[in-house]
């Protein structure tokens, strides 16, 4: 492995303004992402986790410059892809692929299998008819479907079989890097565990980088090498996941682990559970986004945002107060 | 009637569906009690028919498609299936309360919460509508829902999805209810949402003894608060008992596949292992077990005629015919104290 990671993420922002629909005055600022900092290594998967609305799936997005960001850098290969004009960035979107949530909405009903992932392809050109059609047929075979349906229309496919023509397209290209963005949210479980091997495998065969964004944290520990947490636009914690799931040292972070539901009825138990629900992120309070929910919150966190520290061994947390988390996680 | 009797026993409920491309049972022959107090957890995955049995309780299925059969349905010393229409309505919102999953799609956009909160309680016990706004105040403090009479006013666009989801329990509890029918009431809300919305429907059990019949496609919501669990698969049910039993010792493959392949009860092995193929469809199932074509112990005998519901234990039956053997194997994780 490198030393430089594949991809390197600084200070990436994203901030929505919002305007009353009828005067076009602006009533607020809703910070989705904010000064967001990760690395990907070559063949590691980075986990994504927070609740509904905290920005990970515009994350996703900004890295792939889907959504345009504000600021920051994506360094991908040592190039920022916020610099890259429009050719440029067709280059190098073959590298960097997306695999969405919803397997229903993402493939055009219109398209057969086949049309669906050579698109990448026709985009890129270079390849005839021919070569495009055995391409596809060796992309369904990796990703476990009959390559004799390369014929057919999504709505011939369950969910899962969908999600796996959705991943087919992805890996259409060739690509290093794939945001999986709530990849295996909408499927049952028995069909989730099989894409979840699937993206395993894959990864193993063609040393892919995965960043996996998830709300599920058992399906995110599962996957990851490394996992980040997100509340309200800003990375509080980043940590190996043994670490972050054994010994974590943001409350957001252990508020979040102790609502996993429990394994087995005989652990029930009353655990500590976190009030209140996600403030908006319009208009964020000052201080720690987290300060308001959080049970440890003295004055200095609702003054100054913590910045996110390194507290050895890879592990980065956004909090003031750390240093005392870790013996209460211990 | 006596103490002991289920609040709801339901013996041999079958549902069909009639369309354009002919009819497909949705529910075949399903038969379990819940007792008073009792949180039965009804899991299954997309299609194996858990909602269909629910709604086809307190006939909530379209009457022009749907067709809903049952040797009997006894609700608090009741049969359902003589019931008129009028008598189901009664007993909806008023002795069986309701909470679906879908918090934006199952409260009224245009009504107000208070509106919609004394509504039931209205219909089912004809008070002034002062004494019924005074109610509705303290169902939303119950619910744990901060100032509630100031909520009283809001419309649902004005709350989160986990506060929406708290005004639906608050009307289904609105009417004292004996019988909680919960249709995936977490699913589409975040984990800590999740996790106090469970406190929030144990601690109310706990309280006034309701029965709940908790309906979830995650065996997680199950281990935290089920304590009997009836698991569906293709509209038959495959396996039920006491919850521990059924974790402790699965007498189903296919209960058996759901605990290995959901990534929580597994601890963190290489691969997960799987269930292989997807669950059939309801319009070509296969003859036999409905769960061969995807079981790994699967026999000859298993692809021929329905199997039976083999007693494993007290209240323990599962419908594999090789139940018996699956029960010696035990698959308690590690951390839990047999």
């Amino acid at each position: 492995m490198s030393h430089s990671p594949l991809l390197s993420v600084r200070d990436l922002s994203k901030h929505f303004t919002i305007r009353s629909p009828f005067r076009g005055t602006t009533i607020g600022t809703v910070q989705a992402v904010n000064r967001v900092s990760f690395d990907i290594g070559e063949g590691e998967t980075l986990g994504l986790v927070g609740e509904s609305g905290c920005g990970k799936s515009t994350t996703g997005r900004l890295l792939l410059r889907l959504i345009e960001p504000d600021k920051g850098q994506v360094l991908y290969e040592d190039r920022n892809l916020l610099q890259l004009d429009a050719v440029e960035l067709k280059k190098i979107r073959k590298s960097i692929q997306i695999v969405f949530q919803d397997p229903f909405s993402s493939l055009n009903p219109r398209m057969t299998v086949e049309e669906i992932v050579n698109e990448p392809l026709y985009v890129q050109g270079g390849l005839s008819r021919k070569e495009m059609r055995e391409r596809a047929q060796a992309l369904l075979d990796k990703v476990g479907l009959n390559s004799a349906h390369i014929t057919r229309f999504p709505h011939e496919f369950s969910g899962g079989q969908r999600q796996r023509i959705g991943i087919a397209r992805a890996l259409a290209g060739e690509p290093r890097f794939i945001v999986c963005d709530e990849a295996v949210s909408a499927l049952d479980v028995s069909v989730q565990a099989q894409v979840i091997n699937l993206l395993k495998d894959l990864q193993e065969e063609f040393n892919l980088s995965y960043l996996f964004i998830a709300h599920d944290l058992s399906v995110v520990r599962h996957i990851s090498d490394r996992v980040a947490v997100m509340y309200l636009g800003e990375v509080v914690e980043i940590a190996r996941k043994d670490a972050l799931y054994t010994a974590p040292r943001h409350p957001y972070t252990q508020a979040l682990l102790a609502a996993i539901p429990v394994a087995h009825p005989r652990l029930r138990g009353k655990r500590a559970r976190l009030g209140g629900e996600v403030s908006s992120a319009l208009n964020p309070p000052p201080g720690c986004r987290f300060s308001q929910r959080c049970p440890i919150a003295r004055d200095i966190c609702r003054q100054e945002a913590p910045e996110l520290r390194d507290m050895g061994e890879r592990h980065q947390v956004a909090c003031h107060f750390a240093e005392d988390t870790r013996a209460a996680a211990a | 009637m006596t103490r002991t009797d289920p609040i709801l026993s339901i013996e041999g409920l079958s549902t069909s569906f009639t369309g354009d491309e002919g009819t497909v049972v949705a529910v075949d022959d399903v038969s379990f009690d819940v007792n008073e107090g009792e949180i039965v957890g009804l899991i299954g995955e997309s299609g194996s028919g858990k909602s269909v049995t629910a709604l086809g309780i307190i006939g909530l299925l379209p009457k022009d498609t749907a067709r809903v059969t049952a040797k009997r349905i006894m609700f608090d010393g009741r049969d359902l299936t003589q019931a008129s229409d009028r008598e189901l309505r009664r007993l909806r919102g008023g002795s069986i309360g309701m909470v679906f999953q879908e918090p934006m799609s199952s409260l009224n956009p245009v009504l107000k919460i208070g509106d919609q909160l004394m509504e039931p309680i209205r219909i089912h016990e004809r008070i002034s509508r002062r004494a019924a706004f005074d109610r509705g105040v303290e169902l939303l403090a119950k619910v744990g829902i901060p100032s509630p009479a100031q909520r009283m006013n809001d419309y649902p666009h004005q709350l989160s999805g986990g506060m929406r989801q708290r005004v639906m329990i608050a009307i289904a509890l609105s009417c004292s209810p004996k019988l909680l029918l919960a249709d995936e009431p977490t699913t589409a809300l975040d984990v800590t949402i999740q996790a106090q919305l469970l406190d929030l429907l144990l601690e109310i059990q706990a309280e006034t003894r309701m029965a709940i019949v908790l309906i979830t496609h995650s065996m997680g919501v199950i281990a935290e608060c089920a304590d009997k669990v009836v698991v569906m698969y293709s509209g038959r049910i495959a396996e039920q008992g006491p919850v521990t039993e059924i974790f402790d010792r699965p007498g189903h493959p296919y209960t058996r596949g759901l605990m290995q392949c959901t990534p929580e009860l597994t601890g963190n092995p290489r691969r997960l292992t799987t269930i292989p193929g997807s669950l059939p469809s309801l319009s070509a199932l296969p003859p036999g077990c409905r769960f061969a074509p995807r079981c790994d112990l699967a026999l000859d005998a298993c692809r021929t005629g329905r199997p039976p519901m083999i007693g494993l234990g007290e209240k323990h039956a599962s419908a594999c015919i090789r139940a018996t053997e699956l029960v010696t194997r035990s698959m308690l994780p590690e951390g839990a104290e047999a």
